[in-house]
């Protein structure tokens, strides 16, 4: 199957020097729901917005759905395919009405009127939103309602990947569970930054453990999580439901290899 | 903050169905009139007619109270010291020496705010931003303006988030904002806090723009209403403002 994000020897620093992702690779196909794990300063939100094309100058390759990230081109057309939530979903909202601001992505996209609003509609239901919550004040709503709005914001730009960076920051577990529900409604290639491992274990299939910037782990997010040694190392703690069985099959079973670059080499 | 500006911009009411392209250049035009008028019988006359807008908003009279309220902060102190600053006219009560001119220049000047603050308020407050922004827009105003426009609106509901946050922070922790030297420097630490969390802040906005293909143009789903009875509510206005300036500088006066 194709690859829609290709990551290869990424580097990134900040403008002030501080060296943020260090010799990032790794592939993800059609379809793949990928969790994005470490400590704080590890580079997973870092890695979102370089992804989304926010962050214009590292090293590397990175290319989303066919768009060269290294291009000026690829970085503004990449909105078009990849869709990102940001933590706090406040920040996110522009508009003063729900409906406003769920159709400002698609108006955008420069989508007829009739096609904005079967999107927006379709958006909307998707993340259990109803008809009466469209011309709602999104700044009014609750934490986990303006999650669903932000979320409804990308979906209605029919993303092929969506990136959502710490999405159950500010939820109460009612919300999480919500959230999970709707994540399991959206059939889209997606990366989760998160720091509830339990969340990314029910809403992942494969994991990405960063560490100061490097890839330190990839690999199916059971024998990934499960792998006491590997998480304590890196300041993560194995999820408690995960069973003493799991946990003892995973650490035996040893590191997990890394994705080995299959690409040219890049001019940087 | 935002939705504040906005929370009775939807109110069905005359003003609020008023094309949003054709309210902002009747207004302009109305409000460059009331700026010029020299005449106290043409002042008046303008800052009833600019109250009666508001009434035309339906904007609840509370809301609208306290704002007209908050004006008078900046208003009143004009119409007492100009009065004292004049030397024209002199007119003595009892060992007080008021200025006649002084007087009529105070009552001018304040006549002419207040219309000045209704417009602008039966403008914002009936309005939705977005629509606002679209008829600017419309007017060939620069797309840099109007973005600007945009994200400030978007920013200063930002940053009076951070200050009320902060303002709560320092309440928990015992402090009092009572005018005394101590506490100007938590103070200044305060809006220094503020203003770089909401750089940060601003930042992630600028992301989320972005991320959802924003480039400065701003598009919306509703249409503007246009249709007969959006012309004559404009030339209305226009009358109005024109019939204002002839008052003040037409013949005979």
């Amino acid at each position: 199957m194709s690859c829609l994000v290709e990551v290869e020897h990424l580097h990134f620093r900040y403008p002030e020097g501080r060296a943020a992702l260090g010799d990032l690779t790794f592939h993800l196909t059609h379809g793949e729901r990928v969790g994005l794990i470490g400590p704080n300063g590890a580079g997973k939100t870092t890695l979102l917005l370089l992804l989304a094309g926010l962050l214009p100058e590292f090293s590397g390759s990175a290319r989303v759905a066919g768009h060269d990230l290294q291009t000026r081109a690829g970085r503004q057309q990449v909105h078009r395919q990849l869709g990102i939530v940001f933590q706090h979903a406040e920040d996110q909202i522009l508009h003063a009405t729900v409906l406003d601001d769920v159709a400002f992505g698609p108006l955008n996209l420069g989508l007829p009127e009739a096609e904005v609003r079967r999107r927006v509609n379709a958006a909307l239901a998707s993340v259990g939103l109803d008809d009466t919550a469209r011309d709602r004040v999104p700044f009014h709503l609750s934490a986990g309602e303006q999650r669903r709005v932000a979320i409804a914001g990308v979906v209605a730009m029919a993303p092929q990947v969506l990136l959502l960076d710490e999405p159950t920051s500010d939820l109460d577990p009612r919300g999480r569970r919500e959230l999970v529900r709707i994540l399991e409604g959206l059939p889209i290639t997606r990366i989760i930054s998160s720091h509830n491992l339990e969340f990314v274990l029910e809403t992942c299939d494969r994991v990405l453990l960063l560490d100061e910037g490097r890839l330190v782990a990839d690999g199916p997010v059971r024998r990934v999580l499960a792998n006491e040694p590997l998480m304590l190392r890196h300041g993560l703690e194995v999820p408690a439901c995960l069973s003493a069985e799991e946990r003892h099959k995973a650490t035996l079973a040893g590191p997990l290899p890394l994705p080995v670059p299959h690409v040219h080499p890049h001019p940087h | 903050m935002q939705a504040e500006v906005e929370r009775f911009a939807r109110r069905a009411s005359p003003l609020q169905a008023w094309d949003a392209r054709g309210k902002v250049v009747s207004l302009a035009v109305l409000t460059l009139v009331l700026a010029s008028l020299d005449g106290l019988p043409a002042a008046t006359l303008g800052a009833v007619g600019a109250l009666g807008l508001l009434v035309c908003g339906r904007l609840p009279l509370r809301f609208l109270a306290r704002r007209l309220v908050a004006a008078q902060a900046f208003l009143l102190p004009c119409l007492l010291v100009l009065p004292l600053t004049f030397t024209a006219e002199p007119l003595w009560i009892g060992r007080l020496r008021l200025s006649g001119e002084g007087l009529r220049v105070a009552a001018l000047f304040y006549l002419r705010a207040l219309a000045l603050v209704a417009v602008a308020m039966a403008l914002v407050y009936s309005t939705p931003m977005l629509n606002l922004l679209r008829a600017l827009q419309e007017l060939r105003l620069p797309r840099i303006v109007v973005a600007l426009a945009l994200l400030t609106h978007r920013y200063l509901s930002t940053l009076a988030g951070e200050f009320s946050r902060m303002r709560w922070a320092l309440a928990t922790r015992g402090f009092s904002p009572r005018p005394r030297p101590a506490a100007w420097r938590p103070l200044a630490n305060v809006v220094g806090v503020a203003l770089v969390r909401s750089l940060e802040r601003t930042e992630r906005l600028q992301h989320a723009t972005r991320s959802r293909g924003f480039t400065g143009q701003i598009h919306a789903l509703q249409r503007f209403p246009g249709g007969p009875a959006n012309w004559l509510k404009s030339a209305a206005c226009l009358g109005a403002a024109a019939g204002l300036w002839l008052l003040d500088r037409g013949p005979g006066t």
